[in-house]
């Protein structure tokens, strides 16, 4: 979803104004959630299936083992969401009327910051593909740059047609000494 | 043999709060909102420390003695 560019972020420079800040679409979480799910329904279908089976599991002494081990395996559950949502939170986008900020976390210990000037901006492609993204309007955005980094890129974001016409019309407000003369 | 079940169940325990902690850490550090952060940190290790409480309320229940090859 798109927030309500109000607050800073770090390195922000004077003067520079937020347009944009952008994370990937809530379905994608959702599908995360979803496989994460799965794992959850292993508990029920132990309890609801295997254990009658077993009756020697409901029986003293492995009654005792088996939920600790069920206690083990819902803190490993628990820890797993957590760092579904850290890392979903955790990489999102700024436009602002300056440049592109990237942070990505790729995993826990893992931190990208990727910045681009948007004078050094060459092309701007948004795509949709698929079922879901076509329903659901998200898709990816490619940003071809002059720089080091040649492609930037903003995967599954949504709405992703209007995020590449608000870069390009930024590009266009940029004055013309700003802007990286094109080969 | 049950000291050895005691060291391995502690190890657990100890990479799952380690791991725990990293991730907290993560949040609060790279986080655009750090009252999010807190308040989701803070019921994160609320759950996690009551799991643990149970985690290790149910190990101290296993009667090791009768499990045949502890002994």
């Amino acid at each position: 979803m798109h927030l309500q560019p109000k607050f800073l972020f770090p390195g922000q420079q004077e003067n520079e104004q937020i347009h944009l800040v952008t994370r990937q679409h809530w379905f994608i979480l959702f599908k995360h959630i979803v496989i994460w799910l799965v794992f959850v329904v292993f508990l029920f279908i132990f309890d609801s299936s295997i254990a009658p089976a077993y009756p020697s599991l409901s029986a003293a002494p492995a009654e005792q083992f088996v939920n600790f081990v069920k206690t083990l395996y819902i803190m490993l559950l628990v820890a797993g969401l957590f760092t579904i949502w850290v890392i979903y939170y955790l990489n999102f986008q700024i436009v602002t009327n300056e440049r592109i900020v990237d942070m990505t976390q790729k995993n826990l210990l893992h931190h990208t910051t990727s910045e681009l000037h948007l004078g050094r901006l060459q092309d701007v492609t948004a795509e949709i593909k698929g079922v879901f993204g076509t329903f659901f309007d998200y898709g990816n955005v490619y940003v071809q740059t002059a720089g080091e980094q040649a492609r930037f890129q903003f995967d599954n974001i949504p709405d992703p047609q209007n995020v590449a016409k608000l870069i390009l019309d930024l590009y266009e407000k940029l004055p013309a000494e700003q802007k990286v003369l094109k080969e | 043999m049950l000291i050895f079940a005691k060291l391995v169940f502690y190890f657990l325990m100890s990479a799952i709060t380690l791991y725990a902690l990293i991730s907290v850490y993560a949040l609060i550090r790279f986080a655009q909102s750090k009252a999010l952060a807190l308040i989701v940190s803070a019921l994160f290790l609320i759950i996690m420390l009551s799991l643990f409480g149970a985690a290790v309320g149910n190990f101290r229940q296993i009667p090791f003695e009768q499990f045949s090859f502890f002994y």
